[in-house]
């Protein structure tokens, strides 16, 4: 089983990269592989809870994530740094996310056999 | 297992580097390449390598054509060919853009 | 209209993509499942009705066609552990049950699905 590491860094709008991670780590999920999705940087964004994209006619990113569970994806991390240089807080997100710090990241990404980053 | 991790925008216009510089280990190596090379020539950068056991390399191609010299021996310079070793040489590649 | 058209017994043509899902996923009632079904030698029971009307649920909770573990879990989830199993759904629904069930279920192809 290999080990898989998805940051997603990126807004939920603006532009489709959100989506497309997303789309990757659903795809790989479905090979049963050990899978790291790491939300950090602006991707903490798409952990809010109460997105409501229908005003720029977009489909909400979020409503996804309650199902990565259902697809085997439990290990969901956040980068709590992040978080809180963007005023957020844990209790404002949407599905739950361990807590790491930018080191457990790095040690994460050295010991994946492949790194995704969008 | 080492990461080669390239960066391709200016630190005068993103935060792309620090955010880079957040996440490397030691025995990773940093890629400069693009508007990426313009740190090159910043002693903020010397410094912030020192002692972290991490390689940094900037793309010649990119360099030569903004005419922008690397700051210090830390730095070294690669071209395209040396890109390809670069990618081989470590398990993964990260790009922040 | 292309072949792969589908023809309902009150005169209604509804478009299909290549695959034979519906291009227009407002087209979907009762009336298209049982036709596609029947393009497909299904003949829809209540079991299988728990099943596509459950695909259509999570579609809306999720935004997403389900891939067959996600699938099976959702099952096993709402309808009882004995009928999440992938087994149970391909009794019912043939050897791809996540593609056959987002199909009747009008739903687009499952993005992830292989």
């Amino acid at each position: 089983m290999k080990t898989l590491t998805f940051l997603a860094r990126s807004g939920p709008y603006g532009s489709s990269k959100a989506k497309a991670l997303l789309d990757m780590v659903l795809s790989a999920a479905v090979f049963e592989q050990k899978i790291q999705y790491i939300f950090l940087d602006d991707g903490v964004y798409q952990l809010l809870a109460g997105q409501d994209p229908a005003l720029l006619a977009a489909k909400n990113v979020s409503a996804a994530l309650p199902a990565l569970e259902l697809y085997g994806v439990d290990q969901v991390y956040l980068d709590l740094d992040s978080l809180q240089a963007r005023g957020l807080s844990t209790d404002q997100l949407l599905i739950p996310a361990s807590t790491c710090s930018a080191g457990d990241i790095s040690k994460m990404i050295a010991e994946s056999d492949m790194v995704f980053s969008l | 297992m080492s990461t080669l991790h390239i960066v391709n925008k200016s630190p005068f216009r993103t935060d792309a580097l620090q955010r880079c510089l957040a996440l490397v280990s030691p025995g990773d190596s940093i890629l400069l390449i693009e508007d990426g090379v313009l740190a090159a020539n910043l002693s903020t950068l010397a410094d912030s390598l020192a002692g972290r056991d991490v390689n940094c390399y900037a793309l010649s191609e990119d360099l030569v054509a903004r005419s922008v010299s690397v700051a210090d021996t830390c730095i070294w310079t690669v071209d395209a060919a040396g890109f390809v070793t670069l990618v081989c040489e470590h398990r993964n590649s990260l790009s922040h853009g | 209209m292309g072949r792969a058209d589908l023809e309902l017994p009150d005169g209604r043509r509804i478009t299909l993509d290549k695959d034979g899902y519906l291009t227009r996923l407002n087209d979907w009632d009762t009336g298209v499942a049982e036709a596609l079904a029947n393009r497909e030698g299904i003949s829809l029971t209540p079991e299988h009705w728990a099943v596509i009307n459950l695909v259509r649920q999570f579609h809306q909770e999720f935004g997403l066609s389900p891939a067959t573990r996600a699938l099976v879990k959702y099952v096993a989830r709402h309808l009882g552990e004995d009928k999440g199993r992938s087994l149970y759904l391909m009794a019912l629904f043939g050897g791809k049950p996540a593609l056959t069930i987002s199909r009747l279920g009008g739903l687009p192809r499952p993005a992830n699905c292989f």
